[in-house]
C-alpha cells in the first residue's frame, strides 16, 4: 500500500484505535472491527490482494469487500491530502493615533495593550480588567496592538502582525491573543504546546479535572460554582497543555458568565450584582466576567479526568464513565491541537492515562459534593 | 442551521452526513474522522442560543 496514505501513528486506547495523519492533522477513531479491515488494507499491495486477504480473514463477500476497498482508499486519501494553509502576509504596525492604552501586570509580567477603539478594547480587556495597572511610563517588553482595519481584526505583538481575522470571527482573535499571552507568561513558543482545549479546568491544588461540553452547556457556570466552594480555577474556556510534561497550565482570564446563570451565581459570589455586564450579541446576550480565585498563582497540574458536562433542568446528579470515542468526538473537533508529530505523540500518551466521564446535573449542592468525591478518589489513585 | 459559523467549522450533523460516503465502513463499527481546529479560539461568537440536543454525542 502507498505509504503516503498510511497513518503516522496508530494507538490503541481503552478498546478503540486512534489513528493520526501528519499531512492533514486529522484523527480517525475506530473500534476493533473497523481496525481489522484497516489493517488488512494497509498490508495489501493492491485491490485483488485486499479482496483475497479480507475474504480469508473476515469472510466478507467479494462485493462487500470491494466496497470496503473503495471507501478505505477514499478515506486514506482524504486524510493525506494537505489543504493549503493561509499564510500571514508579514506586515508592520502603522503608528496608531487616538489609541487607548492599558497596562496590565500579570504575575511578574508587564503587558501593554493598545486598542484602536472601544470596540477593540471590549474584545480583550473585560477578561483581563482585574490585572489593569496604573503606570505612567512604558517599561513593557510585551506590547500588543489590537486594531480594526477595513472590517479586519489585526493583532500585533511588538509591532509584528501575528493574526488577522474577519471582524465576525472575533473569537479567533481572542484565541490567538490568548496563545500569545500564554507564551509570554510561560516563556514558551506555540510549538511547545500540545494543544489548547475548549474546556474549563478546575483543581483541588493537587490535580485537575477538565470540563468539556458544547457552548452554552454550562462549563463556565459549573467552573464558577466550584470556585465558590473553594476549588481553584485553572482556566475557563481555553485550557492549555504543555507537550513536555502534559500538564494543564493556568490561563489568567476571568470566567465569562452568561445571562442565564446570573441568578444562580448572584447569592454565591460577592458583589456579583456590581459587576459590569457586557453585551456580546443578540443570541449570546449579556455576560459578566468573574475573576479567578487564584488569579495570582501560576499553576501547572496533571489532569487525568475529562468530564462532559450536561446541565439538565431538574435532573438528578449523575456521573457515569463513558467511552473515549464519545469524548474525542467533542474534544478534538472543539480544540486546537498541535500538528507537530512529537506533540501528537504526547497527546496520545496523555489520553492513555485519562478516564472519561459524563456528568448530568441541575442541583448546585449535589454537584459540589460530587466533585469533592471525584477529587478524593483521584487523590487515592 | 447557523449561518454565521466560520467556513472551517462543521457541525457534528454535517460530519455525519459526510460519513455517508463511508456507509459501508460505518456499518462495520465505530468510525469517526476528527479534525482539530486550525486556529486558537475562545467560544464561538454564535453558539446558537444554548445547548443543542441534536449535536450531543451522548444522546
Amino acid at each position: 500500500m502507498n505509504l503516503v496514505t498510511a497513518p503516522k501513528y496508530i494507538r490503541e486506547i481503552k478498546g478503540f484505535y486512534i489513528l493520526w495523519f501528519d499531512f492533514t492533522n486529522k484523527y480517525i477513531v475506530v473500534n476493533q472491527n473497523v481496525m481489522t479491515l484497516l489493517k488488512i488494507y494497509l498490508k495489501s499491495s493492491n485491490e485483488s490482494d485486499f479482496l483475497k486477504r479480507s475474504n480469508k480473514q473476515s469472510n466478507y463477500s467479494r462485493k462487500r469487500s470491494k466496497q470496503y476497498y473503495i471507501e478505505l482508499t477514499q478515506l486514506l486519501q482524504e486524510c493525506s491530502i494537505k489543504s493549503k494553509d493561509k499564510s500571514l502576509v508579514s506586515s508592520k504596525l502603522i503608528h496608531l493615533q487616538n489609541k487607548i492604552t492599558v497596562f496590565y501586570k500579570i504575575n511578574d509580567f508587564f503587558i501593554q495593550i493598545n486598542y484602536s477603539s472601544e470596540y477593540a478594547k471590549s474584545l480583550v480587556h473585560p477578561q483581563l480588567e482585574h490585572y489593569s495597572y496604573q503606570q505612567n511610563t512604558s517599561t513593557s517588553n510585551n506590547i500588543f496592538d489590537i486594531l480594526i482595519e477595513d472590517k479586519t481584526l489585526n493583532l500585533y505583538k511588538n509591532q509584528q502582525l501575528c493574526g488577522s481575522f474577519p471582524q465576525t470571527d472575533f473569537h479567533l482573535l481572542q484565541g490567538q491573543f490568548a496563545m500569545e499571552l500564554l507564551c509570554v507568561l510561560n516563556n514558551k513558543n506555540e510549538k511547545d504546546w500540545l494543544g489548547t482545549f475548549h474546556a474549563s479546568t478546575i483543581s483541588n491544588g493537587h490535580s485537575a479535572i477538565m470540563l468539556i461540553g458544547d457552548s452554552g452547556n454550562g462549563k463556565s457556570t459549573l467552573a464558577a460554582l466550584l470556585m465558590t466552594y473553594g476549588f481553584d480555577l485553572i482556566a475557563d474556556d481555553f485550557t492549555p497543555m504543555l507537550a513536555k510534561d502534559q500538564k494543564v497550565y493556568s490561563y489568567p482570564a476571568a470566567i465569562s458568565i452568561k445571562q442565564g446563570s446570573f441568578k444562580l451565581l448572584e447569592p454565591l459570589i460577592t458583589d456579583f450584582n456590581k459587576l459590569p455586564k457586557y453585551f456580546i450579541n443578540s443570541r449570546k446576550g449579556y455576560v459578566k466576567y468573574v475573576q479567578s480565585n487564584n488569579y495570582r498563582k501560576q499553576q501547572s497540574l496533571s489532569c487525568r479526568k475529562i468530564v462532559y458536562v450536561n446541565y439538565k433542568k431538574e435532573a438528578q446528579t449523575k456521573l457515569t464513565e463513558v467511552s473515549i470515542d464519545k469524548i474525542l468526538s467533542l474534544l478534538i473537533t472543539d480544540s486546537w491541537l498541535s500538528p507537530e508529530p512529537k506533540n501528537v505523540e504526547y497527546f496520545l500518551t496523555w489520553l492513555e492515562t485519562c478516564t472519561f466521564h459524563k456528568l448530568t446535573y441541575s442541583d448546585a449542592d449535589e454537584v459540589i459534593q460530587k466533585f469533592k468525591t471525584i477529587f478524593n478518589e483521584q487523590n487515592i489513585d | 442551521m447557523n449561518n454565521k459559523k466560520s467556513k472551517d467549522q462543521i457541525t457534528r450533523n454535517e460530519a455525519l452526513k459526510k460519513m455517508g460516503k463511508y456507509a459501508a465502513i460505518t456499518a462495520v463499527g465505530t468510525f469517526l474522522i476528527l479534525s482539530p481546529k486550525k486556529a486558537h479560539a475562545t467560544s464561538p461568537p454564535d453558539p446558537g442560543g444554548g445547548f443543542r440536543e441534536s449535536d450531543n454525542p451522548f444522546e
